[in-house]
């Protein structure tokens, strides 16, 4: 049972990914990003790392993904229907992608993986929590640093610019 | 556990349960309205207007669902069913009683946001995909709201949670029984949580004083202008069904889920107290005034926020001084 | 049962189709979002590994909410930084953003 949901959500997500890498409509590429992103997070409540799930839910596609719209929104030329047009690189690009899939493949078949028998289910978010605060503290002081740096820093790059254009005109 | 049989009587009779109650808030919302504003509100369809909701879903059902040239038309018709989809998610993990939930999640408030935050993507679809000027600027400001009460609701739930030691909303429930001690109800003891909690709610769903992505007068009805006839229904829906499981989460975070004296059994008192916050809601919106967009985005960032911020931490120093 | 070597191949597969995004693509932002769906491949091959490797040890979901975290905020740089030059430019398709090119 679990292989089927397995497979099925394997599906969505590759689909998804597929047309997002291909579409021409930017708008459906995106959206389709936030199904593949939903995809994963089923992926891992399979594995039984349900919060993780949640933070992916919450963060990427409630997050991220209205970011990706926004920027899209303000970035959309002069006319008609937001198209991307890339046929001189698909080619090579689409190779790349095949060799680079086949690599792994194989290095994956080859490698002797040491087992445990299961997943365990015990990944409940009170563990996280304690194990976050206890071993992990200075990992997470310093994500919450980058995070202050990242957020003070576009919205200085995004002034600036406006700036920039109001003194033009 | 209950089997796979008794489950599926559970989640049905709670569908069916919860269009009961989301005719039963069209209705009261009507009433309460115009006996706020001294009329009368229907009075003809069924006794003292009780049908009028039927009437309306009947009026959305027979209309013509036109799609307008020009639109994504993927995009346009999925976009109702994401922003409808969640609404009901929610309800999968509020505890009616002891014994009634659908789920019970050991993460139950960390679902309940995650899948929120699911909703702004429908609501960025649609006004997105309906190719409409009107409809763009109703998805900005609604998207700009949506994303700004999150965090003002996440912080007010994660003084809570602080409290109570568990994101499981049955256990959150659980840690404010009592019989006839209400005072051990967390809004007694987050006062400034409940307060924050609720006006982020409100913003949650658009109702007003915050409900410019939808404003009638001002923007044309905002991002579902395009929409008619049984998607406009689910975007409605959507609201009202929104209205009913938010409030229920704020019941059970706050005001102790189905615990009360036990004059009345446990499931009224749930009712009681969810009718009473959503009669507070109908009140609010007979008596403000609309807020302006960048007055709704400062409330957000610049009160609400900071308020959250230093409740959880007065929070933690009272937790840590034992106090709690 | 899964075996491992099923998410292991899933998400190789997820990251060479961002592979193929950021070299086909010639939408800034799209790049953006292929880079994005490279790093949630590499999520789920963490969180595979700490969940069949190491069954109580959390530290493979550790690892990829920092990632997520750090990853949040780089898109949210990058994008920042794709507006400014959308204002200054008015394009963003990368082949006509070459001005640092000798």
């Amino acid at each position: 049972m679990q292989l089927v949901i397995f497979f099925v959500l394997a599906a969505i997500t590759t689909v998804a990914g597929i047309i997002m890498v291909s579409a021409d409509n930017i708008a459906r590429s995106i959206y389709s990003h936030v199904l593949a992103l939903l995809g994963i997070a089923g992926i891992y409540l399979l594995l039984y790392a349900e919060f993780m799930a949640g933070v992916q839910v919450l963060v990427y596609a409630g997050g991220v993904s209205i970011m990706l719209l926004f920027a899209l929104m303000l970035t959309k030329p002069a006319k008609g229907v937001i198209r991307a047009l890339d046929h001189p690189r698909r080619v090579p690009a689409f190779i790349t992608a095949v060799v680079l899939f086949g690599l792994l493949s194989f290095s994956i078949f080859q490698a002797k993986w040491p087992l445990k028998v299961e997943p365990s289910r015990v990944m409940t978010p009170e563990v996280i929590g304690k194990s976050m605060f206890a071993d992990y503290v200075l990992p997470f002081e310093i994500v919450s640093v980058i995070l202050l740096v990242a957020l003070i820093g576009a919205v200085v790059i995004g002034v600036k610019g406006r700036e920039d254009t109001d003194d033009e005109e | 556990m209950l089997s796979l049989g008794s489950q599926f009587l559970v989640a049905l009779g709670m569908l069916i349960g919860i269009l009961i109650i989301l005719l039963a808030s069209m209705w009261l919302e009507r009433k309460a309205l115009a006996h706020f504003q001294f009329r009368l509100g229907p009075m003809r369809t069924g006794y003292h207007g009780l049908l009028q909701p039927i009437a309306d879903a009947m009026k959305m059902v027979v209309k013509e669902m036109s799609v307008p040239e020009g639109v994504d038309v993927i995009l346009y018709k999925t976009a109702p069913f994401i922003v409808f989809i969640p609404a009901f998610m929610v309800m999968a993990v509020i505890p009616f009683t002891a014994t009634i939930k659908a789920a019970d999640l050991n993460m139950g408030i960390f679902y309940v946001m995650a899948v929120l935050s699911i909703s702004t993507i429908g609501y960025m679809m649609a006004g997105w995909s309906s190719h409409n000027k009107y409809s763009l600027l109703g998805c900005m400001r609604s998207i700009g709201q949506f994303v700004s009460y999150e965090l003002p609701m996440g912080l007010s739930v994660l003084a809570v949670v602080m409290m109570a030691g568990t994101l499981n909303l049955n256990s959150i429930a659980q840690a404010q029984s009592c019989n006839w001690n209400i005072f051990r109800w967390y809004i007694f003891k987050q006062p400034l949580a409940f307060i924050i909690f609720f006006i982020a709610l409100n913003a949650e769903i658009c109702r007003v004083p915050f409900d410019l992505p939808e404003a009638e007068s001002e923007l044309v009805a905002g991002f579902h202008v395009e929409y008619s006839g049984m998607r406009f229904a689910l975007l409605l829906m959507a609201e009202y069904v929104g209205l009913f499981t938010l409030t229920s989460i704020c019941t059970t975070l706050f005001l102790g889920g189905w615990y009360g004296p036990p004059v009345l059994p446990g499931l009224v008192w749930f009712f009681l107290k969810t009718f009473s916050l959503i009669f507070i809601l109908f009140w609010t919106r007979a008596t403000l005034p609309r807020v302006r967009a960048d007055q709704l985005m400062s409330l957000g960032w610049k009160v609400l926020m900071p308020a959250a911020l230093i409740n959880v931490v007065i929070t933690g120093l009272l937790i840590m001084l034992k106090v709690y | 049962m899964i075996p491992l070597t099923y998410y292991l191949i899933f998400s190789a597969m997820l990251f060479c189709i961002g592979v193929y995004g950021v070299l086909a693509r010639r939408n800034s932002i799209m790049i953006l979002v292929s880079i994005e769906l490279m790093l949630n491949a590499v999520n789920i091959n963490l969180v595979a590994f700490s969940a069949y490797l190491r069954g109580d040890d959390p530290i493979g979901q550790m690892f990829s909410l920092f990632a997520i975290a750090v990853g949040a905020g780089e898109i949210g740089v990058g994008l920042a930084i794709i507006l400014n030059l959308y204002r200054l430019r008015n394009t963003i398709n990368i082949d006509q953003i070459d001005f640092l090119k000798w």
